[in-house]
C-alpha cells in the first residue's frame, strides 16, 4: 500500500467528517478572508480567529478547557493576595488559554462583544498597542523568552480599553468575514490580568477594575444591584481545593460549578459595554468571579440571605 | 438557495443546478482544487469538471449534504489532475507533503498490499475517525483532506503550530496502529 492509496480512500470517508471539517475553518471556508487580509496593511488589519468565537463559547459555557493552573493564595488580613502567573513550563503537554503578555505581565482571554458594525467596536477601545501573532506555546516559551511584548497564544491587533485600567484590562479586535453569506462581524475578546495583586473588598475588584457599579444599566433588577453593594463590602477569601469547606460547599478543583446544582447558581451581569461577567454564587454566600479558572477559588463572601433570590 | 432546492433542480434535470451551484459553492470546490494544483485555470477546469460529475451523479444519487458531495468530487478530480500533470515527476506542494507525512502510517508487508482496497481502506478509516476526539478529527481532515498547512491549521484553531505538529503526529501513530489492527500487520 502506498500513501496515495491512503488519499484516495479518504476521499470518500463519512461527508459528515467532511462538511464538519468545512465548517470549523478550513482554508478553504475561509479563502476570501485571506486573499482580503493579504490586500489589507498589516498594522491596521484586524485578525479573524474562529477559534476565538468558538472559545468564547466555551468560556459562556464555563467549560474551557486549558491547562491546569492550580490555584493558590494568601489568606491575611489585609485580603488575598492572588500570586502572579508564570507560563508553563515547556515539559507540559497541555492545551493552552488564550493569553497575552504586556507590560510583564500575563492577561487571560474573559469575555467577548461583536457586532455587525465596526463602529460599535471602536467606541470601545483607546490606544493600538501593536498586533498579537500566537508566538506562544508551550513548547517555545522558554525559548523565545516568554516575557516578550505581546507574546500570545492568540492573535489580533491588541488595543488598550476606554473605560479600563491598563493594567487590569486589554483586548484584541478580530474580524470574520462570513466565507458563504460574505457579511463581515467584528469581535472585541477581553484579556484581564488578576494575578500578582492583592484583593481587599469586593470593591477592590469590582469597582476599582471593573467599574460595576457606573456601568451596571438602569435596567439592571434591583436584587443585583443590592447584592453588588453587598459585593462590594464583602472580604475576599481563599479557599484552597480539595479542603473540606471547598468540597463541601463549593464544587471542586475543577472548577465545574454545575456538579454542585443544589448549592450554586451561576450570575450573569451584563454591563453597558455588553461584556458579560460571569459569576458563581453560592448558597453559603460565596460569590466568585469566574472569569478563568485561574481564579475559581478566590471568594467575596456575603450575607446567605443576599443570594437567597437566585436560588428562588 | 437551499440544498435540498438545487438538488431538486439536478433531479429535474434543471440546468440552473449548475448555475446555483456554481454560486453557493463555487469558491468552496475552487478553493480545494487551487489548494491542490496551484494554478487557477487547472482549478476552474476541475471546478467545471465538478459540476459535470454532479450532473452526472444527481440523480441517482441524492446526497444528504451537498457541501462535501460537491468537495469529494472537486478533490478526486484534482487529485487525478495533479497526477497526470507530475506523472513520472516528483509532486510538489501540499499534496506531496502529506502523502510524505502518511507514509508513516503504512504498514509494510504482502498483507497490506492485499488488502489495499479503496472501499474498504474507507470503512476502517471511517472506523478510524470515529475514535479520535472532534478536535483530532477536524485537525486530521484540514490538514489530510483539505490539504491545508500547519501553519493555517494552527491559526484557525489558535494554537501553536507545535501542537498541531505533534496532534497530526499521535494521529498517524494512532492510524498505524488501526489499520495493524485490522490486519495490515507488519
Amino acid at each position: 500500500m502506498k500513501p496515495e492509496h491512503l488519499q484516495d480512500a479518504l476521499n470518500d470517508i463519512n461527508e459528515e467528517y467532511v462538511a464538519d471539517a468545512h465548517a470549523c475553518g478550513t482554508a478553504s471556508s475561509l479563502s476570501k478572508q485571506t486573499a482580503k487580509n493579504a490586500a489589507t496593511p498589516r498594522a491596521k488589519r484586524f485578525r479573524f480567529r474562529l477559534a476565538a468565537v468558538a472559545v468564547y463559547t466555551l468560556i459562556s459555557l464555563g467549560a474551557l478547557s486549558v491547562f491546569r493552573l492550580i490555584p493558590s493564595g494568601t489568606n491575611a488580613e489585609q485580603g488575598v493576595t492572588i500570586p502572579k502567573a508564570a507560563l508553563p513550563e515547556p515539559s507540559h503537554t497541555v492545551d493552552m488559554v488564550g493569553l497575552i503578555c504586556h507590560n510583564g505581565k500575563v492577561y487571560y482571554q474573559t469575555g467577548s462583544y461583536s457586532s455587525d458594525h465596526k463602529e460599535d467596536i471602536f467606541r470601545l477601545v483607546e490606544t493600538y498597542l501593536g498586533e498579537a501573532v500566537a508566538d506562544v506555546d508551550e513548547w517555545t516559551v522558554k525559548k523565545d523568552g516568554w516575557i516578550t511584548e505581546l507574546a500570545a497564544t492568540t492573535w489580533g491587533s491588541v488595543y488598550t480599553l476606554k473605560n479600563y485600567d491598563e493594567d487590569f484590562r486589554i483586548c484584541t479586535a478580530n474580524e470574520w468575514q462570513h466565507p458563504e453569506e460574505g457579511h463581515t462581524r467584528y469581535y472585541l475578546t477581553y484579556y484581564e490580568c488578576l494575578n500578582g495583586i492583592t484583593l481587599t473588598k469586593g470593591s477592590d475588584l469590582l469597582e476599582e477594575r471593573l467599574h460595576l457599579s457606573e456601568t451596571l444599566p438602569d435596567s439592571t433588577d434591583p436584587e443585583i444591584t443590592e447584592l453588588v453593594s453587598a459585593l462590594n463590602d464583602a472580604r475576599f477569601v481563599y479557599v484552597a481545593p480539595n479542603t473540606t469547606p471547598y468540597n463541601v460547599y463549593l464544587g471542586d478543583s475543577t472548577g465545574d460549578f454545575r456538579r454542585k446544582k443544589d448549592y450554586s447558581e451561576r450570575l450573569v451581569i451584563t454591563p453597558e459595554d455588553q461584556v458579560p461577567l460571569y459569576f458563581t454564587v453560592y448558597k453559603n454566600g460565596y460569590v466568585c468571579y469566574n472569569s478563568h479558572d485561574l481564579y475559581n477559588n478566590y471568594f467575596m463572601v456575603v450575607d446567605p440571605a443576599k443570594v437567597e433570590f437566585i436560588f428562588e | 438557495m437551499e440544498d435540498t432546492e438545487i438538488i431538486a433542480l439536478y433531479w429535474d434535470r434543471d440546468e440552473r443546478a449548475i448555475s446555483e451551484t456554481a454560486t453557493k459553492y463555487g469558491s468552496y470546490c475552487h478553493s480545494i482544487a487551487y489548494r491542490l494544483l496551484q494554478n487557477t485555470e487547472d482549478a476552474k477546469e476541475c471546478v467545471n469538471d465538478t459540476y459535470v460529475g454532479a450532473w452526472n451523479s444527481i440523480p441517482p444519487h441524492r446526497p444528504e449534504l451537498l457541501s462535501a458531495f460537491l468537495g469529494k468530487i472537486t478533490r478526486r478530480i484534482s487529485i487525478n489532475r495533479l497526477r497526470e500533470r507530475n506523472a513520472g515527476k516528483r509532486a510538489a506542494g501540499q499534496y506531496a507533503l502529506t502523502l510524505e507525512e502518511l507514509s508513516d502510517c503504512i504498514p509494510s508487508g504482502q498483507r497490506a498490499e492485499d488488502m489495499a482496497e479503496t472501499k474498504e481502506l474507507t470503512r476502517i478509516l471511517n472506523a478510524f475517525l470515529a475514535t479520535l476526539s472532534i478536535e483530532e478529527r477536524r485537525v486530521f481532515l484540514c490538514r489530510y483532506w483539505y490539504f491545508d498547512s500547519v501553519k493555517e491549521i494552527a491559526k484557525r484553531f489558535d494554537c501553536g503550530q507545535s501542537k498541531i505538529k505533534m496532534m497530526l503526529k499521535r494521529t498517524r501513530e494512532k492510524l498505524l496502529t488501526h489499520l495493524e489492527k485490522e490486519g495490515f500487520y507488519p
